[in-house]
Parts: C-alpha cells; structure tokens; sequence
C-alpha cells in the first residue's frame, strides 16, 4: 500500500479502494477495511464537496455489492442525480437503481427531477430518467409521471420510443387503470421498421391484453393480419448481419411476435385462423440445431397448442417436440419434456406415440429430466399400457441412482392404486 | 418477465445484481445466498434450468462466472439462454475479451451496458451493434464533460486529481544506461514519473496493460524524458541529431475519473 495514496480518502480513487478491499485476506480484515472507507465517504459527504460525488456514490455501489448496509449513501443519489451534468445523472440513476428499491420513501424525492429530466433536451438524459423508472418506479410515481412517458412514445428518436415502450409495460402493471392510455400509441409503434422498436411494441402490446380485456380486444381486430404479415417479412427477410443469430433474421423478434399471436388467437377462431400458414411455415422452415432456431421452435410450439384448434398444425407441434425429445442438447429434451406435460391434456394420444423416447428419458443422465419424464409417464398411464408402462419402470428401478429409487418407487405405487 | 439477473463467481461471490421485481435488502441477500447454494453445486453437465420457488432460473457459466436469470415459468427458457449469450458478447465487444477483472473493476459499466438490454425485464434492443453505440456515445459524452471541467480554473487542483492519459515510453541506451522502462503521466501541471509494477528494467511492454505507481523523487533523471508529440516530430524542420529517439509512445488508454 503506497503511503502516499491513502486507499480511505475520498481521494482515492475507485479502483484503488477496491484493490485494497479485495487485498484483505479475512473477513475480518475487510470488515474493518469497509468501516474506515465508509467513515471516510461519510466525512466526504458532510463536507459537500461536488467533486467526489460522482465518486463516493460508485464506491458505495461497490460496498454495497459486498453486502454491507449503505444506507446513509442514498441521498447522495438523489444530489447526483439533481446535478445538471450528464456524468453525475449517469451514476446517481444506477445508484437510485441499486441502493433504493421501490418500498423506500426516498424514491418519491426524486419524482420531480425524473419530471424534469423526461423533459430534457439532452436524449441521453431522457433515456437515463425512463430506465430508472421503468425499472423502479413506485404505482404512485407512475400515476406521476405516465403523461410524460405516453407523450416519448412518439419521440423522435427510436431509442426513447423503445425505452419509453418499456417503461410504460411497468406502468401498467403497477396501474392497471392506465392501460387504456396507452393504446393508441402502442399500437401506433407496431408499424415501425427498427426492431428495438418493434420488440419493445409487441412486449408492450401483450402486456397490454394481459392487462385488460378493452386493449385485448382491440389489438385483436386491428391488429392480426398486420402482425401476421411483419412475422411473415421477418422470416422471409435476407441475411443482415446486425440482427443474425446462428442464420435467422433476429430470433429475438420472431419469438415476441409469435408469443403476442398467441395472445391473441386464444381463444377467437378467426384470429387462430389468419395465423395458420405462418405458424406451419415457421415450424416447417426453422432449420439449424442452434438454440436461437429451437427457441423459435419451441414458442411456435406453444403458439400452435393455445390456439383454437388445426389438427394439422397440432400433429407438426408434437413432431417437433418429438425430435426435441431426442436431441443430444439436455436442454432441449428439458423443455420439451415440458410442452409434452401441457400437450398431453389436449391430445394424449398424439404424445403416447412418442412414448417409447419418453422412457428414454426416465433414464436420463440428468436428474431434473429424469424428473420430468416420470412425470409425463405417470400422466400417460391408461388402462391398456398401464401394464407394459409399469413393467419397464420396475425395471429400471433395479438399476437407477439411489437417491431415484425414492420417486420412481414411489410413483409406481401411485399408478397401481390409479 | 426477467425478475432479476445475477452474476455470481465460481466461489461465490456477488459481481452483478439487477432486480426488476420488488424484493427488500434483507430479500436480496436471501435470494443470492439460496440461489448460489442451488447454482454453484450444480454437476456441470446438467441442463441450464433450474425450478425454484415457482420460478425458472436460467444459468450459464462463462469462464469463472455464472450468469443467471430469474423468470416465470411459462416463459421461454431457451430465448433467455441466448439473451444471456446476447449480453455476454456485448460485453466482450467493449472490454475486448472480458474477464471476471473487468466486470469487478468496472462494474457501473457492465451495469450501463445491462441498461441497455433490458428494462423492466424485458429485452430492449436485440442489436448488438445498436447497443454498442449507444454506449460508447453516452461514454463520449462522460469524456466530454471530464475534458470541460479539466479547464483553466481547475489547474490548481488537478494535481490531486485523476490523470487523463497515460503515454508509455521506453528509452534505452547502452552507454548511458538510463533506466529504459518508465511511464510517463501527463498533466497539465508538468509530468510526474512512474515505474511499471512489472519491475522490467529494460524493453518496453506495449502489448501488456501495466498498472504504475508515482515514483517520489525518481533515481533516474526526467531531463531525458524530452516528450514530443508525434506530428511535432514528423512536421519538424530540423531535428536535433544529439537527441536520442527510441520510442514512441503510445497512449494505451483514458482512465476513468472515478
């Protein structure tokens, strides 16, 4: 340790106290390290010097990250964040972020600033006051301030529209009431062609339906066909190698599109219908063993079980999951464990062809798959295959894990006494 | 929606945390402590989901770091797996392969980058070009601010105050044997010396990072430290042939203020 440079002044620097921090060899010793930093951050903060502001505050976040109590540090958010420079906001937002949470009464100090700072002509600093409110935002700071995120929806940047978009997903769930509000420019924002916009828009819009019925509704008639058809651009779309994953065009989009058509058709027979062809030509067409491909695979699967009923599309849903359940990736076969439980309800039949793959997977590597297979076995057990069902699993309970004789005993016995 | 997200070492500790649901200081503390028990004691060729609580904990390790993050259960697991790798790769692209070092000396970084991820749990921006760009503009306008306020009326104090560079030179010289590996740090009141922490005596180490310590009352002389910027010496009309040119140096990086 230089003795010119004491690591417990505000002087110091932050990297310089986080080395002596993570210099000490007890817990002990980084307790008593943290006490003389924290004594030496509060005399800063007494003194007012605007200068270590913007210093003190990142060393609490660090302290804070060490688990120790930072309390007296959270006005120190609030000064950074009432500062006119762009610097100081930018720490004191992420401070507010990550000392205070919504509970705290503190928060509503700040009201006025992030009013202000909605407003400001700096974007950067409009875009600093809507993710701090759209991540921590109180219900009665957001019947606060949700005139102003409603009018960023159609700011001129994409930036703010995206995040103005997300944090109003926020607003509505603290007040529901206010989802009406955002409506209109919601839907307004499905139009857009930049795909920060666009994946921010259709979150919003399906938070929207889950929210209230009206939005539902609404979003239904007048906005199928045009989603069906931004889907259908999507996957279709040439190669650009911003928004490639593994060979598909933005993975990221295509999944919000098709969980908000999923929304939507449930339920509405004409909207399940106008959703068909895409829905067999994503399942069809999705190629590539990658996990941005499955991923798509797999929310086009839970699209085409929650919609109103196209056996043929149900008979491509199960065939995916089929090859998933014999994919060498465990992931793979975990999430499709998953679907198949959901799927049995609506088509048992359909699952137990694949049923022979399933007991496969009772004897899994994994123990979560495992778990999940026995599972779905005990579910597909009927009448006639309770016999041959039951006679592969006693035998398997001869040579499994120890801590899985436990469960597959157990579960044997629950399907006898079925 | 993405509850929270959590970085957590190999040894468990705590190098990232983001809570977009209401959990109190005393539930945050509980959640990790639970979690990275559940997490950290994982075989590691176990799936990448984990259920707990009525919830879906998607984790993936990279290097000496876990990267989890908490969602519903009827959410799609596999897309947060590649949201993950999304913010993985951003992150890599910015620190220029990251490592655990990176992310604990400048975590408020890897916290400005998140922000551009992801709001109120959802995913905000799928570019990763987009995203890169919108922090290295707000970077730029830190930059700015820094260089605003190191003007006229803060000469005084910058002399307790952080450095703006750090130009690495190198001379060396068989006759005179001049220390040949000194740091040299700008300011605008006069230059200081430092000695690399590496403790070579001779040769340059452009290719590494080195952290330096001011050096009081240097044993070696300043006077041949003559530093000239280079379009000086390129658009010179004469140069001085008693002068010794080894190196050039190279400004390997701005330090953060803080």
């Amino acid at each position: 340790m230089d003795p010119i440079l004491n690591p417990f002044s505000s002087g110091t620097r932050l990297r310089d106290m986080i080395r002596t921090i993570r210099a000490c060899k007890t817990a002990a010793e980084e307790r008593a390290a943290i006490r003389k930093e924290c004594a030496a951050i509060r005399d800063s903060i007494n003194e007012n010097d605007p200068d270590y502001r913007h210093r003190n505050l990142a060393k609490l976040m660090f302290i804070h990250m060490l688990g120790y109590p930072t309390h007296f540090g959270q006005m120190e958010c609030l000064k950074c964040i009432a500062s006119p420079g762009f610097p100081e906001k930018r720490i004191g937002y992420l401070g507010l972020m990550l000392l205070l949470d919504e509970r705290q009464e503190v928060l509503m100090l700040v009201t006025n600033s992030l009013k202000q700072d909605l407003n400001h002509t700096n974007q950067y600093i409009v875009g600093l006051a809507l993710c701090a409110l759209g991540n921590i935002c109180s219900a009665e700071m957001a019947r606060d301030l949700a005139p102003e995120v409603e009018r960023l929806l159609q700011f001129r940047d994409p930036n703010i529209r995206k995040k103005a978009a997300l944090c109003s997903i926020r607003i509505i769930k603290k007040v529901p009431d206010l989802a009406e509000n955002f409506l209109k420019p919601a839907t307004a924002l499905l139009r857009e062609k930049h795909h920060g916009v666009l994946i921010t828009a259709v979150q919003l819009c399906t938070d929207l339906c889950k929210v209230s019925r009206e939005a539902l509704e609404h979003i239904r008639k007048k906005c199928t066909e045009d989603l069906v058809k931004t889907l259908k651009d999507l996957a279709n779309s040439p190669y650009s190698p911003e928004y490639d994953i593994s060979g598909i065009a933005d993975p990221f989009l295509h999944i919000r599109l098709l969980k908000l058509l999923r929304v939507l058709g449930e339920g509405d027979a004409d909207a399940s219908d106008s959703m068909n062809d895409i829905l067999a030509q994503v399942g069809t067409k999705t190629e590539s063993n990658k996990v941005a491909a499955n991923a798509i695979l797999y929310e086009c699967v839970q699209t085409i079980m929650s919609i109103e009923g196209n056996s043929g599309l149900r008979v491509l849903a199960i065939s995916i999951l089929g090859k998933f359940l014999s994919n060498r990736d465990n992931n793979i076969r975990y999430v499709a464990l998953n679907m198949l439980m959901k799927a049995v309800t609506a088509d048992p039949q359909a699952v137990l062809r694949y049923r022979a793959t399933i007991l496969e997977c009772v004897k899994d590597a994994d123990a979560s798959i495992r778990k999940r297979a026995l599972e779905l076995v005990y579910v597909l057990v009927n009448e006639t295959n309770v016999k041959p069902l039951t006679k592969e699993l006693v035998s398997y309970l001869e040579t499994c894990d120890q801590d899985f004789k436990g469960d597959l005993t157990a579960k044997i016995c629950s399907i006898v006494s079925k | 929606m993405i509850h929270f997200v959590l970085l957590i070492s190999r040894q468990g500790k705590v190098r990232l945390t983001k809570w977009y649901s209401p959990y109190t200081q005393k539930e945050r503390s509980k959640v990790i402590r639970e979690l990275s028990g559940v997490i950290l004691t994982r075989a590691p060729k176990l799936c990448n989901f984990v259920e707990w609580r009525g919830y879906k904990v998607v984790y993936k390790r990279y290097a000496s770091l876990y990267f989890c993050m908490c969602i519903d259960e009827d959410d799609n697991e596999l897309e947060v797996l590649e949201i993950i790798h999304h913010y993985v790769e951003i992150l890599d692209r910015y620190f220029g392969s990251v490592c655990e070092l990176d992310l604990i000396f400048n975590f408020h970084k890897a916290y400005y980058i998140l922000d551009e991820l992801l709001i109120a749990g959802e995913l905000q921006e799928s570019s990763k070009k987009t995203v890169a760009r919108l922090i290295a503009a707000q970077d730029s306008l830190v930059e700015t601010a820094k260089e605003e306020a190191s003007s006229i009326s803060n000469i005084i104090a910058q002399a307790t105050k952080p450095e703006l560079l750090v130009l690495w030179l190198a001379i060396s010289s068989e006759e005179t044997h001049t220390p040949a590996h000194a740091g040299v740090h700008l300011t605008s009141t006069g230059t200081t010396a430092y000695r690399a922490d590496n403790g070579d005596r001779f040769g340059p180490a452009f290719s590494n990072r080195t952290r330096v310590t001011p050096v009081v009352n240097p044993s070696f002389p300043l006077e041949p430290l003559r530093l000239k910027p280079i379009n000086e010496l390129l658009e010179a009309e004469r140069i001085d042939d008693a002068e010794l040119f080894d190196m050039v140096g190279v400004v390997v990086g701005r330090e953060d203020p803080i």
